[in-house]
């Protein structure tokens, strides 16, 4: 079933059976992008639960000026950057220390099946600032259209463009010295 | 070297992993919050936030009133003692500064009424 069909179930009166279907339908993908942003499983879990709660609550009120999974992503994106900003300030870390404390998270994670040279790429990939983190991820690893990502982050598409090569230019050289 | 081209599909391939069922026990968990919201209860930030709050809406009261108790007062008084000098100022009365009630001796107080014509026997100032 498409998001228009889901969306008209919706409103029809079926809500949580037309929910269900778009949990079922989107939670595992959402998963991801937070999984690869806060690494630690547990952490993900609970945003992933928090974001398609806080979507629940606001679905009544989607007016359809997005895409209904660009808008459960923007929900996301924002439940892993406060999440993000939350752990600086109470640890009162700076950026290069978070970096650090994922990367330890991602050498603890039991969870994490990767060998050399993918856990060399995501150290890398944790080294870069959360927004161009995030860019990277959604153009990298689910290849992304720039426009979508564009309604997702509320950034220009040549924004973007640059932020991915620039992050691209900055992993192939710190890879370099990781292997 | 291959490995090291960050474009070569290996390096795409998704590295992490969840215990087994767990997608299937996401959905059923937030299914179940969907189907049973919890009542909006304070957490532990929360109510720090409320006690924060309420603390500093008491102490902008206190403050509020105290402020406005004391200068509300010193304005008074300080309006009352400028009318109270205009008053008694040369300027106005044509005269010399006229003296507190306190200052007034009790023939004075009693020249002042007679110049008045106010009977002062009977008001029971004198015998």
């Amino acid at each position: 079933m498409d998001d228009k069909d889901l969306l008209t179930l919706f409103r029809d009166g079926r809500r949580e059976y037309a929910y269900g279907l778009i949990v079922k339908k989107y939670s595992e993908r959402i998963y991801w992008h937070i999984r690869k942003m806060v690494i630690c499983h547990e952490d993900a879990n609970d945003l992933t639960q928090n974001t398609l709660l806080k979507a629940w609550n606001a679905l009544p009120e989607f007016r359809e000026e997005s895409r209904l999974y660009t808008w459960l992503y923007r929900i996301a994106t924002n439940e892993v950057l406060t999440f993000l900003k939350r752990k600086k300030l109470r640890n009162f870390i700076s950026l290069d220390e978070i970096s650090k404390q994922l990367e330890n998270a991602l050498e603890a994670d039991s969870w994490f099946n990767g060998d050399k040279a993918q856990k060399a790429l995501h150290k890398a990939i944790l080294k870069l600032p959360e927004k161009q983190r995030l860019v990277f991820n959604l153009r990298y690893f689910e290849e992304m259209k720039y426009e979508d990502m564009s309604e997702i982050l509320n950034t220009s598409v040549g924004a973007l463009k640059a932020s991915y090569h620039h992050a691209h230019s900055k992993i192939e050289e710190e890879m370099k010295g990781l292997l | 070297m291959m490995e090291n081209n960050i474009d070569n599909k290996h390096l795409k391939e998704n590295p992490f992993s969840v215990p087994d069922g767990y997608f299937d026990q996401l959905e059923r968990n937030v299914m179940k919050k969907v189907s049973n919201p919890k009542p909006k209860v304070f957490g532990r930030s929360g109510i720090r936030y409320a006690l924060i709050t309420s603390a500093a809406a008491a102490l902008v009261f206190v403050f509020g009133t105290i402020s406005m108790l004391k200068f509300g007062n010193e304005s008074a008084e300080q309006a009352h003692n400028e009318i109270y000098k205009e008053y008694n100022s040369d300027a106005v009365t044509g005269s010399e500064p006229q003296k507190e009630m306190s200052e007034l001796t009790p023939d004075e107080i009693i020249e002042y009424l007679k110049h008045n014509e106010i009977d002062v026997s009977a008001i029971g100032l004198i015998d």
